[in-house]
């Protein structure tokens, strides 16, 4: 009898004793989480995150999305392109999540073209940092971009940012920077080149090799996914470095792929991979700097203008 | 199973609630179980060799308890064979086989040692320690044998410090398991700041500096003075923040169920010797090999030269323990060094405890003897953190010269500016904590609790493994 006395007490005290302490902590999580979504996740401009909720959540007609992965984010200066166009890329975005993005805007009631980045390693699969997907995993279309790393705190207000707090601040700060180039959903760091630490980078990639990723069924599916749509298409190839290039060791099997996105009828492939800049444009052996971005952006605008793309549209 | 992870946030929990529900009797097959569940989450087959540590010292301590004269003195030499046999073979034979090879090559005779291709099993060396004090202890008559096969199994296999300690003796840990113990508010509310401030320091501060330090010693060559100091710096602070951090799990995990272990850290760091640094600084390590090697070499009763080698002996003893590799051994040499130079140096003045001395001092003075020893200290770490001595040698000496700007990575994200400032902010953010009285006990532990839990969900980082998981 006295024993159970005892544990009823004991229970009571430990409710008494956590209960404040969860309630407050569950009101700071759902007051905190929804701030911080607004005022650092999709305010900038810059984040993977903010550019998926803006595809997802937002709309803005008349837009020419620009998707891939970061050699989009940082090849492509919408300001020189097209007055409407917007720079979705995501860092380390391969086929899943590029397919993704394709699939959500071909849904909307649009007939504006669209441009996407393609690179040799599309179909190389890789891991995009999960903080791009979290704040819109509302979206099952976004589920399957966070593959087997989705965990069930993922839809807990403010515990889903555990970790990635630093990625949404640190491009909060990079967005208000007056030190780096923005442009529509682009960003652009604009350090110094440094010959040393790019020679460095030149030497690390002239000692790898890599291939076409050979015979993945997602290069059908991807073609169909083009062709599905009367919308046109510019499928672009951004400058590497001739580094890079050469350590390409199957750019036919590449070029193949390339020439059967072509045959599309509203796919417009240009492939400016081998496109002549000097060292001084380049991040490193994949990625231009602003200045090549800006070189690449002119001679892209001119040459899509020559074919006519931006006055293309699908029929509504 | 990490405590740093969502796992072992469900886990301690459940056995929590199940340990509180189930009768007193039941409560020691509760526990073994829940650290078996616990040690398997990584490589459950390593279990095996805990088994294996667990029936030789349970039947030494037995045979041990009634003999007398050489039978028990043998049977203390087979368990310590036992132990350290298993040591030698998971944690040692790649060190000692590598080095061996080397001395037979350098007198002409070739010779290849298979490679038996094992991982080291995580925790090894702390459970083998915890182990083999049971059987010291028996031995000297300070423990009696424990005749309860599942107690003296969960004294080996307690789960909050089975991986990284605190390295417990018998008698604080096995009566304990004996005891009844009832739920208290104060030892729940206690636990969780404890288990919150060690998630804090984990997450918050060391795997926040962990990847800048881990670019910049991956890359000794390529990086400049200033950066290799001040990826020293950051070490020296990530790997205080690190342990201690898991030190503060364990007893704050072990608490929640009325269990004491021991403080194994006292803010090493603010200490104004290394003697002193030594007394705060994983104490429950540095007082086994005071017990069981130290004192039994002479300690300090033996003349002035013998004195110093035992104190030589001890601290490459202790490096040897950390890890198989030379950095680990220069590392518990320099330690060594430090101490004999340390008392050979010593002023004379009153025999008392290095607190009572250091509060004597002037302020200033106080100020900078923490600050030589700190220095001290994390010169020493650049041996522990170093991926071979020479690499660490490179390290000191572009250390020393202090050239160049700050060379953080190629750009990449993990060691830019951004990511630096927000180390020094967690650094100030442990210094902050500091304010907090030592023993974490607070007026309002529920504030402390929310505030912390809110720092560590806004400015945590995934990190992973402790640093002393590998030893």
């Amino acid at each position: 009898m006295e024993e159970n006395s005892s544990t009823s007490n004991s229970r009571r005290a430990l409710l008494r004793f956590l209960a404040p302490m969860i309630l407050v902590l569950i009101a700071a999580c759902v007051v905190l989480d929804p701030v911080i979504t607004r005022v650092f996740v999709f305010s900038n401009e810059v984040h993977g995150a903010a550019k998926v909720h803006r595809m997802f959540d937002e709309v803005h007609p008349g837009e020419i999305p620009i998707l891939g992965s970061s050699r989009a984010d940082g090849s492509f200066v919408p300001d020189l392109i097209h007055p409407d166009a917007y720079n979705y890329g995501i860092q380390q975005a391969g086929y899943t999540v590029t397919r993704m993005m394709l699939e959500t805007e071909l849904r909307k009631q649009s007939t504006t073209p669209i441009i996407i980045n393609f690179e040799y390693t599309f179909f190389h699969e890789q891991d995009a940092d999960i903080a791009n997907f979290i704040p819109s995993l509302g979206h099952s279309e976004v589920r399957p971009c966070m593959g087997d790393r989705q965990r069930w705190f993922h839809r807990i207000p403010l515990l889903r940012y555990f970790g990635h707090m630093d990625d949404y601040f640190r491009s909060f700060l990079a967005d208000r920077s007056t030190r780096n180039v923005r442009s529509r959903g682009a960003f652009f760091l604009t350090a110094p080149f440094s010959r040393e630490a790019f020679e460095r980078t030149v030497s690390q990639r002239r000692s790898t090799r890599f291939g076409w990723n050979g015979e993945w069924p997602a290069r059908d599916a991807w073609v169909e996914l083009l062709g599905s749509t009367e919308r046109p298409i510019a499928v672009v190839v951004a400058p590497y470095h001739p580094a890079w290039m050469e350590s390409f060791t199957t750019p036919e099997a590449g070029q193949a792929y390339l020439a059967r996105m072509d045959a599309l009828p509203n796919v417009t492939v240009i492939d400016l991979g081998a496109m002549p800049l000097p060292d001084s444009c380049f991040l490193n052996t994949t990625h231009v700097n602003y200045t090549g971005a800006k070189a690449f952006s002119k001679v892209l605008a001119q040459r899509l203008n020559e074919v006519g793309f931006f006055g293309r549209s699908a029929i509504p | 199973m990490l405590f740093n992870s969502t796992a072992y946030l469900i886990f301690l929990p459940v056995v929590v609630g199940l340990f509180f529900a189930l009768p007193h009797r039941l409560r020691w097959l509760l526990l073994l179980v829940a650290s078996c569940v616990f040690y398997m989450a990584f490589v459950p087959v390593y279990i095996l060799i805990l088994a294996f540590t667990i029936m030789v010292d349970y039947v030494a301590g037995i045979v041990i308890e009634p003999a007398r004269g050489r039978a028990r003195r043998m049977f203390l030499v087979a368990s310590i064979v036992a132990n350290v046999g298993v040591l030698a073979i998971f944690k040692y034979y790649p060190f000692l086989t590598e080095n061996l090879e080397l001395l037979l090559g350098s007198i002409g005779i070739r010779h290849h040692f298979p490679d038996l291709g094992i991982l080291l099993p995580i925790g090894l060396s702390f459970h083998t320690f915890q182990s083999l004090s049971y059987t010291l202890e028996v031995y000297h008559d300070r423990q009696p044998a424990e005749r309860h096969f599942g107690r003296f199994a969960l004294y080996v296999m307690f789960f909050p410090q089975l991986v990284a300690g605190p390295i417990e003796r018998p008698q604080n840990l096995l009566p304990q398991f004996k005891a009844r113990r009832s739920f208290s508010l104060e030892d729940l509310s206690w636990g969780l700041v404890k288990i919150l401030y060690g998630l804090f320091k984990k997450v918050v501060v060391a795997d926040r500096l962990a990847p800048f330090v881990d670019a910049v010693y991956a890359d000794i060559p390529g990086s400049n003075g200033l950066t290799i100091l001040l990826a020293t710096l950051f070490f020296t602070v990530q790997i205080y923040c690190d342990f201690s951090g898991y030190s503060d799990i364990a007893i704050g995990s072990a608490r929640i169920m009325g269990y004491r272990l021991m403080e194994n850290f006292k803010r090493p760091y603010l200490s104004t010797s290394i003697r002193e640094f030594w007394g705060r600084w994983h104490i429950s390590l540095s007082s086994w090999f005071r017990d069981y090697l130290y004192i039994p070499l002479g300690g300090n009763r033996v003349v002035k030269w013998r004195w110093y080698y035992n104190l030589m002996i001890t601290f490459l003893v202790s490096g040897l323990w950390h890890g198989a590799s030379w950095t680990f051994i220069i590392w518990g040499a320099l330690h060594g060094v430090y101490m004999v130079l340390g008392q050979l140096f010593r002023t004379h003045g009153p025999r008392t405890t290095a607190t009572v001395v250091t509060d004597r001092l002037p302020r200033s003075r106080r100020v900078l003897q923490a600050l030589l020893t700190f220095g001290l200290v994390a010169l020493a770490w650049v041996f522990f953190r170093a991926t071979s001595a020479p690499d660490a040698i490179l390290a000191l000496r572009k250390g020393m010269t202090l050239a160049g700007g700050l060379h953080v990575g190629n750009g990449t994200r993990e060691t830019d500016a951004f990511h630096l400032l927000a180390c020094f902010a967690a650094i100030a953010l442990l210094a902050l904590s500091y304010k907090l009285p030592m023993d974490l006990r607070v007026r309002h532990p529920r504030v402390l609790m929310v505030l912390t839990t809110l720092i560590i969900i806004l400015f945590g980082r995934n990190g992973g493994e402790f640093i002393y998981f590998q030893f």
